[in-house]
């Protein structure tokens, strides 16, 4: 703005001063400032200065018993219903496809456990999925860790497979299905899915997807080529003792590198 | 003491440096919101809302460089929540307005030319009305304007000039069946 239009508003301003003057408002007593401050200071105790503090004091005061309930809900709202359901709808096609194309009950078990293995790593690729922005807000506002709810996570997956998959098998041996048999094929989904998780916790999402699924491959290779050193075995092969304990112990000794790795925050607490 | 020192005092965790704001303040924070929304409710409501966002702020650690300006963005931006929430309401107080019309014939010249000036007033836009307020009954410099609207204090000057500009045009255009016309 340039001078002469300075002076022009200064004009102008002076002219209007007495104008403005007659346009008053009511104007607060000093009883008024006294009920002001009163009221002010009353709403500011009613209203919790942190929400997020405060959802915190009211989660910390649960038992136990509640927050681990809690979580486990959490994680099963995560995932969503509609996502269960469609791994089990595959793991049914697959059984199916399996059943009938089989030629016996043994070769049937073999080609179901390589599968319902690779479905594993799928799935957990699915639950471990790179974080999107909504799903990092959520991870950001929840009262737990996030090492908390990948595990959690991990064990309603797991839960969940061993639920599906015990049925399926004796769907797929009939009149031969064993303990033997079961935990045969168990074991496969178990190791996979112990590798998913913790290749994902480790290496992030995607890594892990990628190191699980060299695992798998090799695994299929040494099965064509090395019979003995693959994990697909069956209840009647030489190895199948061993092999079953080797694999169990492998996935304690991976699943325990999470203990390390979350250090000594390991209680609800 | 300057009123950033009592916002420094607050966010010490000494309470009663709100006293001091709230009684320095109450009636022009007051006599701004009443002018902008023409309801004493009202008023109340968002001098209330605005201290009490003050305290808040204050007592988390927060100390406004200018508290003037900072307080009076408060008001104005609480108020411009209220017209965005309740502008059909707006309308029942224009007609309330227009009831009160006809009873101007039966006060006197002062508060007549009052409510003219009023009217006139109501007929700016926002952005009109809020500078004329701020620099007129606030006492507000231009550089504390263009604070407290975030805007360049060309803008404000600007503004201040055009808005008397229209309020005159207003004025003149109601003069006939203005103050003379009600006697």
């Amino acid at each position: 703005m340039c001078e002469d239009q300075d002076q022009e508003l200064s004009r102008l301003e002076k002219e209007w001063k007495n104008r403005f003057d007659r346009y008053t408002s009511p104007q607060p007593t000093t009883e008024n400032t006294f009920q002001l401050l009163a009221r002010i200071k009353e709403t500011d105790e009613m209203k919790p200065a942190d929400l997020r503090a405060e959802l915190e004091t009211v989660q910390a005061a649960e038992p136990s018993s509640s927050k681990l309930a809690n979580l486990f809900l959490s994680q099963w709202n995560f995932y969503g219903v509609r996502s269960w359901l469609l791994t089990g709808i595959v793991m049914l096609l697959l059984t199916v496809m399996i059943n009938v194309s089989a030629q016996n009950e043994m070769t049937g078990l073999l080609a179901w456990m390589k599968w319902i293995s690779l479905v594993m790593i799928a799935v957990m690729g699915y639950a471990f999925r790179s974080k999107n922005k909504g799903n990092d807000i959520i991870e950001q506002l929840s009262y737990y860790s996030l090492i908390h709810q990948m595990f959690v996570r991990f064990i309603l997956i797991m839960v969940l497979q061993v639920v599906i998959t015990l049925p399926l098998t004796i769907v797929i041996l009939g009149k031969e299905s064993s303990v033997l048999s079961i935990v045969g094929s168990v074991m496969p989904v178990f190791f996979f899915g112990v590798t998913g998780f913790i290749s994902a916790m480790w290496l992030g999402p995607k890594r892990g997807v990628m190191l699980t699924l060299f695992v798998w491959f090799s695994q299929m290779l040494l099965d064509e080529g090395y019979k003995a050193a693959s994990m697909f075995q069956l209840p009647g092969d030489e190895h199948f003792l061993w092999m079953n304990a080797g694999i169990l112990g492998l996935s304690c000794l991976l699943l325990s590198t999470l203990l390390y790795k979350n250090g000594a925050k390991r209680d609800f607490g | 003491m300057q009123d950033e020192d009592y916002m420094s005092q607050l966010s010490n965790g000494h309470d009663s440096a709100l006293d001091t704001l709230v009684f320095r303040y109450h009636r022009l924070l007051y006599g701004y919101a009443y002018r902008l929304l023409q309801d004493e409710k009202l008023a109340e409501d968002i001098v209330q809302e605005t201290f009490l966002k003050i305290y808040q702020q204050g007592k988390k650690g927060y100390v406004p460089e200018k508290f003037k300006p900072w307080m009076y963005k408060i008001a104005t931006n609480s108020c411009k929540d209220y017209w965005k929430k309740a502008s059909t309401k707006r309308e029942h107080c224009t007609d309330r307005d227009v009831e009160e019309e006809g009873q101007i014939h039966h006060i006197i010249d002062r508060q007549l030319e009052r409510r003219w000036m009023i009217d006139s007033l109501n007929q700016l836009s926002f952005e009109h009305r809020s500078v004329l307020y701020l620099r007129f009954y606030q006492d507000l410099k231009y550089a504390e304007i263009a604070l407290t609207l975030d805007i360049p204090i060309n803008t404000v000057k600007g503004r201040i000039a055009r808005g008397l500009k229209y309020l005159e045009g207003i004025l003149r255009e109601d003069e006939p069946k203005g103050v003379g016309a009600n006697v």
